[in-house]
């Protein structure tokens, strides 16, 4: 029934604006029951628990990288290519002498910093247009919206190959790359909510009291699109990390002697057979941080909107 | 008589272009809407009652809507000549209007003082404190309990009730002449619509502010009104004073929505509410003649063909019927 999904967004949103509030501004107890639905809810799902906490390890050791790791990961030593994991390398070392877990560990800044930043631009780029496509309608929404559906259509890793070609591979044209092809889900999700979010009476009522359109974008419909935002930006985070290490892989994305995750594995392909280690445990590195994001984010879309599950 | 008027329509037109053609949804409205008085507009859903409130804002839904014919004056100056940006400026300062879903009105993300202050923020140049002031003083004067604790609420943290204050709190903020009434009381339980009709009336003279009441319940209008206007699809079939409309009604829809109010004592168990057969005509090709004549029980074969005028009845009371001329009809 579409009148109870409304009032279910209205809710969740205004969830989501007092967890906003509730660190600036005293509430009352009504705000803050709310936020601890939320946070209720979130500890209630064990997954989601669970990827929060390797999210947590994951920003710790990308922050603490050079306290925790007693090697620097450019230094190499080639009388110790290859060694097996041991005690003293606990992931071995690759075939510079290299420590594999200092590496991997540094690459934990890298993964997350491509997770973070292009997803934000992305989704806030996304957030942008759709409310505009929404609001506005007509020939506007038409061509953004079409301009959506061509970077839908195109595969994306190709576009993203496109675009490092043209621009070269180094970590800041991974950003632009990423939020180029991002963007377009969170514009689709955004706008459709701002279909029925501005025929509500709350917008004929600002309306009423003289409040311009551009205002009432701004001020009005896009708080109201935050929970919807916030979902698809922790969603698309590990889709970023998979993207950047996909584009490393192949060569395109971080160049060595960067410790990215992809390149990595990309580089310990080739001793498969005689040091197996090099190139599975980066690739596990990625798999559980892709995994604990996705637990997370599922977890942060059932907490914020029960009524999005079906 | 004319120079207490606050706001008149003159022959309003506002058309929608839809696909399936036309559809005049205020064809020729003439309204007065005297000064510290409370207007009725009156009607079943579909009427045009909301489209004429919709065309004094500035608000018709556009591209599809359109005031296509007829003047707006508001203290003397069309607002049908205004531009958009001009309108914007007016809205909130001169005219405001509340609305009937208490709910839906107020926006869920924004707190309470943010909400009622936007106005001031909008039409006036004062500092933070004085509007935060100002605030509190109008949430206090429309009747809200603890007015500075409730600033930092979120609209569902309140009532119903609180709600729509808080909305009368929003709409007059900056003193508008002219408050504009959509259903204010339809969402509202029995016991809350006569306080939120009796708060209205007070504001109203405290504030020295006009309203159009948009209703379909009767009951309100012979409470709070001090003229009304009937209104069927499309047009003002009967007008007058409050007394004129419900002790001596014309026009025989009027008649016929008297009729249908349920009462406590006229009725007797078992009797059926009366309520008048048939449907509003489809706007997009109204009936010949008079509009009403398929439905009306008095109408006469020339009914169906010859469009009725505005019948004077003595003071400020019309009626469109080609029959009101002829003195009344026999009480049935």
């Amino acid at each position: 029934m579409w009148y109870k999904k409304i009032f279910s967004r209205k809710k969740a949103s205004e969830a989501v604006e007092t967890a906003a509030l509730v660190a600036g501004t005293s509430q009352e107890a009504g705000g803050e029951s709310l936020l601890g639905d939320i946070l209720y809810s979130f500890r209630q799902n064990k997954t989601a628990s669970i990827g929060l906490c390797v999210v947590v390890l994951l920003v710790f050791l990308a922050v603490f990288a050079p306290l925790i790791c007693p090697y620097d990961p450019y230094e190499m030593d080639l009388d110790q290519q290859f060694l097996r994991p041991s005690a003293g390398h606990w992931f071995g070392t690759d075939r510079f002498g290299r420590d594999l877990f200092t590496r991997v560990v540094y690459g934990t800044r890298i993964s997350l910093l491509v997770g973070l930043v292009p997803s934000f631009i992305a989704v806030s780029l996304g957030g942008i247009l759709g409310v505009f496509s929404g609001y506005v309608g007509g020939r506007t929404d038409f061509w953004i919206m079409r301009l959506a559906d061509v970077v839908m259509a195109f595969p994306s890793l190709l576009l993203a190959l496109v675009v490092m070609y043209t621009l070269g591979a180094t970590l800041f044209n991974i950003f632009i790359a990423l939020s180029l092809v991002g963007w377009a889900g969170a514009a689709r999700v955004v706008r459709s909510q701002v279909l029925s979010l501005k025929e509500m009476e709350f917008v004929e009522a600002a309306r009423a009291i003289g409040v311009r359109d551009v205002v009432i974008m701004a001020r009005h419909i896009l708080p109201n699109c935050l929970p919807a935002l916030i979902v698809l930006f922790t969603l698309r985070i590990p889709e970023a990390i998979m993207f950047e290490a996909s584009l490393s892989f192949l060569g395109v994305g971080a160049q060595p002697p960067t410790p990215s995750w992809g390149l990595l594995v990309s580089r310990g392909k080739e001793f498969l057979f005689s040091a197996p280690w090099v190139a599975i445990l980066p690739g596990v590195a990625i798999f559980v941080t892709v995994l604990a994001f996705n637990f997370m984010g599922d977890g942060f879309r059932d907490a914020i909107d029960p009524y999005m599950k079906d | 008589m004319m120079q207490d008027a606050l706001l008149m329509t003159e022959n309003l037109k506002t058309h929608f272009y839809t696909k399936k053609g036309i559809v005049k949804a205020v064809d020729g409205v003439d309204l007065v809407v005297k000064k510290r008085a409370v207007t009725g507009l009156v009607g079943e859903s579909g009427c045009g009652k909301s489209v004429t409130a919709l065309s004094v804002m500035g608000l018709v839904p556009s591209p599809a809507g359109r005031i296509v014919e007829g003047r707006i004056l508001l203290e003397g100056e069309d607002l049908t000549r205004k531009s958009p940006s001009e309108m914007a400026q007016l809205r909130g300062r001169d005219i405001a209007m509340i609305f009937q879903e208490p709910m839906t009105s107020l926006n869920p993300v924004l707190t309470v003082g943010r909400q009622v202050g936007e106005p001031l923020r909008l039409h006036t140049k004062l500092g933070r404190e004085e509007i935060k002031n100002k605030v509190v003083e109008m949430l206090d004067l429309v009747g809200i309990p603890e007015p500075a604790s409730r600033l930092g609420s979120f609209p569902h943290q309140l009532s119903g009730g609180l709600r729509q204050r808080v909305m009368i709190a929003m709409a007059m903020i900056c003193e508008p002449k002219l408050l504009i009434a959509d259903e204010p009381t339809t969402a509202l339980d029995v016991t809350i619509q006569a306080q939120i009709l009796e708060l209205m009336k007070d504001l109203m003279k405290r504030l020295d502010t006009s309203i159009i009441l948009i209703t379909h319940n009767l009951g309100v209008v012979a409470e709070v009104c001090d003229d009304v206007y009937v209104m069927y699809a499309g047009k003002v079939v009967e007008t007058g004073t409050v007394f004129d409309i419900f002790d001596a009604p014309a026009h025989p829809y009027t008649r016929d929505l008297l009729r249908s109010i349920p009462g406590i004592g006229v009725s007797s168990p078992g009797r059926k509410l009366y309520s008048i057969d048939g449907t509003v005509p489809s706007p997009l090709n109204p009936p010949a003649g008079c509009r009403f004549a398929p439905r009306c029980s008095k109408a006469l074969p020339y009914c169906h063909e010859r469009e009725p005028e505005m019948v004077p009845l003595g003071g400020s009371h019309f009626a469109r019927c080609l029959r009101a001329s002829e003195g009344g009809f026999d009480h049935d």
